[in-house]
């Protein structure tokens, strides 16, 4: 398992549910999603709510991203080999 | 459509973060028609929540989330009341047959009283939940099959909202289980607060519950924001793919009735093969000949109507229940006192409940008991607080166990516990925590913030950063219930077994309480009979035994009424401890009031009160019964019922009359009003009001501006006051207290420091105050003193009990290895008592031994580090000084024979020209002068003009000085008022009657130096 807190792409399908996601230099295909689960987040530091996913691509790679909703931002957390 | 089937309100203790009437609030405004309350191994939301979702048109089901035998949670909910009653019998024995806290149920009990109640399989930690999260689908199936084979079709497999890590795979076994066991699905909430908003102050909460900081992590932590009352649309997306366990929540709602039925009279039946209600009228009239001789007309009658409204009421019962208890009481010798409302009922005088001629003092029944508000009837008792248990213990008899149990109280979150208890939660050291807890008053936990502005000793922390969010989520936990306590005296009996009712749980003192408290216990039908400890019938008893012995002809019931020398006593301002009347505030009245007979002692007791002290009632009755100001009657009507209280409103039962005669209310509308005014929460209310009273004033002939004035009258009151039955009652008992401190002052205050803590003051003020009337102290006596406070004539002779770690073992060796004779000297003592050698030090340091040693300190090396086994050679050492001995003596004891801490900075005081308290009766009133002293209860009591007045007492080594700071000064000095324990005040002397205090101008810190450093460690 690799540990990476990187921001990234991430384009949604109909349901609004992440379809692939894409840093430089690569692109990731969603293949299933596996889970999702919210988080609270440190709210005492002022930390938004997180929609987490754990997600199989086509490629057959294991991710887990996040949605930061108080920033609207995608952030790629694990990579499972 | 959608109904929540799991939801926890605050009484799932630090798992539910909004209030029951927010989570109702928020189920109307989503249009819902019922809602189910689920806590946790416990109904106490119930009956609230009967009323309040009842109340919203919403219908209530009722339920739990109980916990099963290794941990899991299973959901329960009654189908009525069969079911809410298994419920009851589940909690119960959840709590009584396993350790306190950790309620568990097992199968065989679930199946033993499944009738009446659909199950839900629970949540995430529910049996079948939890097993398939674990991988044990075989397991998850088995449990499974037994639920169906238990319940059948009341059996459903809860989806729980997927928020959570493996929620969605969950649900998809749990269906498919659903699928192949043909167990219908039921979608859930598992709601713990109303709004998404509310997640912080949830989370906060598990922190409390488990011990935990924010920052820490633990599985009991809710890991999302999404437990709130979800609406049904929001539902219905969240389990698109189970359309069907949507539609179940709707069918089990349907399938469930409201359980309870409040209202109904489930009070025991007194046991007696007569009627109870003839019964009854025969105690009372053979009573009623007991207390009056001869009947009158006017008793006759009134009697009759007390008798005719109680039987209505059919609460003949619950009076002979009250009586057997007094009975008993009686012949036990166990001293008690009716006291409350109660005392305006002739038939409780009658009965011996109560020792106030309701009838002489022309009191209202109908503030006790009136058919219009058909209320059940409430008696409080006090009883000699040693034997409080013993009778409590004859009800247990009487009624059976099954049928008896405490009530319950909730202990909320205020100012000083939320403080503490969130300020943990969020990493503040638990020192500076407490400290900082303690500068705050008594005050609600959403009050901090207005408070920081208030209060000048609490301005320092408002611009402090790193406590906004502590202040932001105290506000937020505000009044949530922390734990179930026991109510000091509350006990209920039920006509039907108890579990069926009401769970019944083990408070932490052992005793069995119900899942309810108070005011539940009423609205369900149940007798609530507060069987109160009063500490002071304590004192009394031993003081009138310790009289007895020396006087045969002494008699307590005797006490006559009109004593002139107790009334002269009360008028210097003498009080303390004399009962209800030693606060400053009553010491200042009783030495201007000039009290001359009984009924100005029950003035006096309803005087301080906030009902008088905001209406601004205190001075003109001074003044009136002074003869110095003419009294007054806004209408003539006013006058036969304020002529007693000089035309002011003292009493309760004084509202209901001018509402009668004013208004033309019938007594039990008056009564009514009365209680609307003392609940008052808005401006809007009290206008509506207002427009009524006169209205109802203009028909009965008052002009509408009198009217006006006279409802200003009654609102200015509102109802913050004592029901004169009440004040009579307490008025008697004060009266005789002083009596006794007047007369009997070394049985008086031996009885007083006997009991402590009780009262306003500490063991030391006591004391002073016994010596400024003569009597000495006597050290403590390792050959003389007793394990009790010991009157002799002019003399008390300090306790052995008094001594600091001193047990009840340590008190019986002593006194049993001193029946064979005196001890000769320390060596002799440890030879022949085994005790821990702390106390061995501590008696040889409060001078126990002074009289078969001269020097302490030479003890104390003697007895080295060892046990007293052996004691080592006596050493040629000089003794502890004087002021050693005192802060030894203060210190072990908490007061001392002699001597007084600021006696020891005297001289220094003197130079910088502060005077003592004794010296200040010579002064003129207005003189400026500078007094010192400890600092004893500071307070800030409400006053008429809603601005804050700060009352202090100051002791010194010559007395007690009481000291007002105003707001102007307060605003300048408060910082000290509440912090400091020994203060130096500059005021003006002030002169009133026969009382003395200052008004304070300036206020500073007096250095204790050595005095305020802890007594030295004991050598050795």
């Amino acid at each position: 398992m690799k540990v990476r807190q990187r921001q990234i792409e991430v384009l949604l399908d109909q349901q609004g549910e992440p379809a692939s996601f894409s840093w430089p230099g690569q692109r990731e295909v969603v293949a299933e999603i596996i889970d999702k689960w919210w988080e609270g987040g440190r709210w005492w530091a002022g930390e938004g709510e997180m929609i987490v996913y754990r997600l199989l691509t086509r490629r057959g790679g294991l991710y887990e991203i996040h949605f930061h909703s108080g920033e609207g931002t995608w952030w790629l957390d694990r990579v499972f080999d | 459509m959608f109904v929540h089937l799991h939801v926890h309100s605050p009484f799932s203790f630090l798992d539910g973060a909004s209030p029951l009437e927010r989570l109702i609030d928020r189920a109307a405004e989503l249009g819902m028609e019922a809602l189910a309350l689920t806590d946790h191994d416990n109904v106490c939301g119930a009956v609230r929540f009967h009323r309040l979702a009842q109340g919203k048109g919403i219908k209530p089901i009722q339920g739990v989330e109980i916990t099963l035998a290794g941990g899991g949670h299973l959901t329960l909910l009654a189908k009525g009341p069969g079911g809410y009653g298994n419920i009851c019998r589940l909690i119960t024995k959840a709590h009584l047959d396993n350790p306190r806290g950790t309620p568990q149920i097992t199968p065989e009990d679930l199946a033993r009283h499944k009738d009446g109640l659909i199950v839900l399989s629970g949540c995430r930690r529910g049996p079948i939940a939890s097993s398939l999260l674990q991988g044990d689908y075989d397991g998850a199936r088995e449990l499974a099959e037994w639920y169906k084979r238990t319940w059948g079709q009341d059996f459903y497999l809860e989806l729980p909202p997927p928020h959570l890590p493996g929620g969605r795979r969950l649900n998809r076994l749990l269906a498919e289980l659903g699928d192949v066991l043909a167990i219908p699905l039921v979608a859930a909430g598992n709601v713990h607060y109303a709004e998404k908003a509310d997640y912080p102050v949830c989370d906060l909460l598990a922190c409390l519950r488990t011990g935990t900081t924010l920052e820490d992590v633990h599985p009991l932590r809710p890991l999302n924001g999404e437990d709130y009352l979800k609406s049904s649309r929001e539902m219905e997306t969240l389990f698109a793919d189970y359309p069907g366990a949507l539609e179940n929540s709707c069918k089990i709602a349907a399938a469930c009735e409201p359980a309870l039925d409040l209202g109904r009279n489930l009070f025991p039946r007194y046991p007696t093969e007569e009627k109870a209600s003839h019964l009854l009228r025969r105690l009372v009239w053979d009573g009623a000949h007991q207390r009056y001789g001869s009947l009158s007309t006017g008793v006759r009658e009134r009697l009759e109507h007390e008798l005719a409204i109680i039987e209505q009421l059919d609460v003949a019962d619950y009076f002979l229940v009250v009586w057997d208890v007094v009975r008993f009481a009686n012949a036990k010798g166990i001293r008690y006192a009716g006291r409350g409302s109660a005392a305006d009922s002739a038939v409780a005088y009658c009965l011996g409940i109560t020792e106030v001629d309701a009838i002489a003092r022309g009191l209202l029944f109908e503030r006790f008991l009136s058919l219009e508000r058909a209320q059940k009837p409430d008696i409080d008792i006090d009883f000699d607080a040693r034997y409080r248990d013993l009778v409590a213990d004859y009800v247990y008899d009487k009624y059976g166990a099954e049928h008896v149990a405490s009530v319950c109280t909730f202990n909320t979150f205020r100012a000083r516990s939320a403080i503490r208890e969130v300020g943990k939660a969020l990493g503040f050291a638990p020192e500076e925590l407490d400290a900082l807890a303690k500068r705050f008053p008594h005050i609600p936990a959403d009050a901090i913030e207005p408070a920081l502005d208030h209060f000048p000793e609490l301005s320092f922390l408002k611009g402090e950063r790193r406590y906004r969010l502590l202040w932001r989520l105290c506000a937020a936990v505000a009044g949530l219930p922390r734990f179930i306590g026991t109510h000091l005296g509350g006990l209920v009996i039920s006509g039907v077994p108890l579990v069926e009712i009401t769970p019944l749980q083990q408070a932490a003192k052992g005793a069995l309480i119900a899942q309810f408290d108070k005011d539940d216990i009423e609205d369900l039908g149940l007798l609530k009979l507060d069987l109160l400890s009063l500490r002071t019938l304590s004192v009394v008893e031993d003081a009138v035994a310790a009289i007895s012995r020396a006087d045969d002809d002494f008699s307590y019931l005797h006490i006559p009424l009109d004593d002139e020398e107790t009334y002269q006593m009360l008028g210097r301002g003498e009080t303390i401890g004399v009962f209800q009347l030693e606060s400053p505030a009553q010491r200042a009245l009783q030495a201007r009031l000039g009290a001359k007979g009984i009924e100005d002692i029950v003035a006096s007791v309803a005087l301080i009160r906030p009902g008088p002290i905001k209406g601004d009632m205190v001075e003109p009755f001074i003044a009136r019964r002074q003869g110095k100001e003419e009294t007054e009657y806004l209408h003539p009507r006013l006058e036969p019922i304020l002529a007693k209280t000089y035309g002011v409103i003292l009493f309760q039962e004084q509202v209901l009359e001018i509402a009668i005669a004013v208004g033309g209310f019938s007594p039990g509308e008056a009564d009514n009003l009365r209680k609307v005014l003392s609940s008052l929460r808005s401006q809007r209310e009290l206008d509506e009001l207002g427009r009524q009273f006169i209205a109802r004033a203009q028909t009965n002939g008052i002009d509408a501006q009198r009217a006006e004035a006279i409802f200003s009258l009654i609102a200015g009151y509102a109802g913050y006051g004592f029901c004169e039955a009440h004040a009579a009652a307490f008025g008697t008992t004060a009266y005789k207290t002083a009596y006794l401190a007047a007369h009997y002052p070394a049985e008086f205050f031996a009885a007083l420091l006997n009991h402590q803590p009780m009262g306003f003051y500490p063991p030391q003020t006591i004391r002073l105050e016994a010596s400024r009337r003569g009597i000495t102290f006597l050290p403590v006596d390792i050959n003389e003193s007793g394990p009790d406070y010991l009157p002799g004539e002019g003399t008390i002779r300090i306790s052995l009990g008094q001594v600091k770690d001193m047990g009840a073992q340590h008190l019986e060796a002593i006194l049993k290895a001193r029946e064979a004779g005196p001890f000769a000297g320390l060596e002799d003592f440890c030879r022949r008592v085994r005790l821990p050698r702390n106390i061995i030090a501590n008696l040889i340091l409060v001078g126990a031994f002074d009289g078969l040693h001269p020097n302490r300190r030479a003890l104390l090396w003697q007895l080295g580090r060892g046990d007293g086994t052996e004691l080592l050679p006596p050493p040629q050492i000089e003794d502890f000084s004087p002021y050693q001995k005192f802060l030894y003596e203060y210190s072990l004891l908490g007061l001392t024979a002699g001597g007084h801490l600021i006696g020891f900075l005297r001289p220094k005081l003197g130079q910088r020209g502060i005077l003592a308290r004794a010296q200040l009766d010579s002064l003129p009133d207005g003189k400026k002068v500078q007094v010192a002293g400890l600092v004893i209860r500071p307070h800030r009591p409400p006053t008429k003009s809603g601005r804050t007045v700060v009352f202090l007492t100051l002791e010194d080594e010559t007395g007690i000085i009481d000291v007002t700071v105003f707001e102007n000064v307060y605003r300048r000095f408060g910082h000290l008022l509440f912090s400091h324990p020994a203060l130096i005040i500059e005021g003006t002397l002030q002169k009133r009657g026969a009382g003395l205090g200052i008004i304070a101008r300036r206020a500073e810190s007096l250095p204790l130096g050595d005095a305020r450093s802890p007594a030295p460690s004991p050598p050795g």
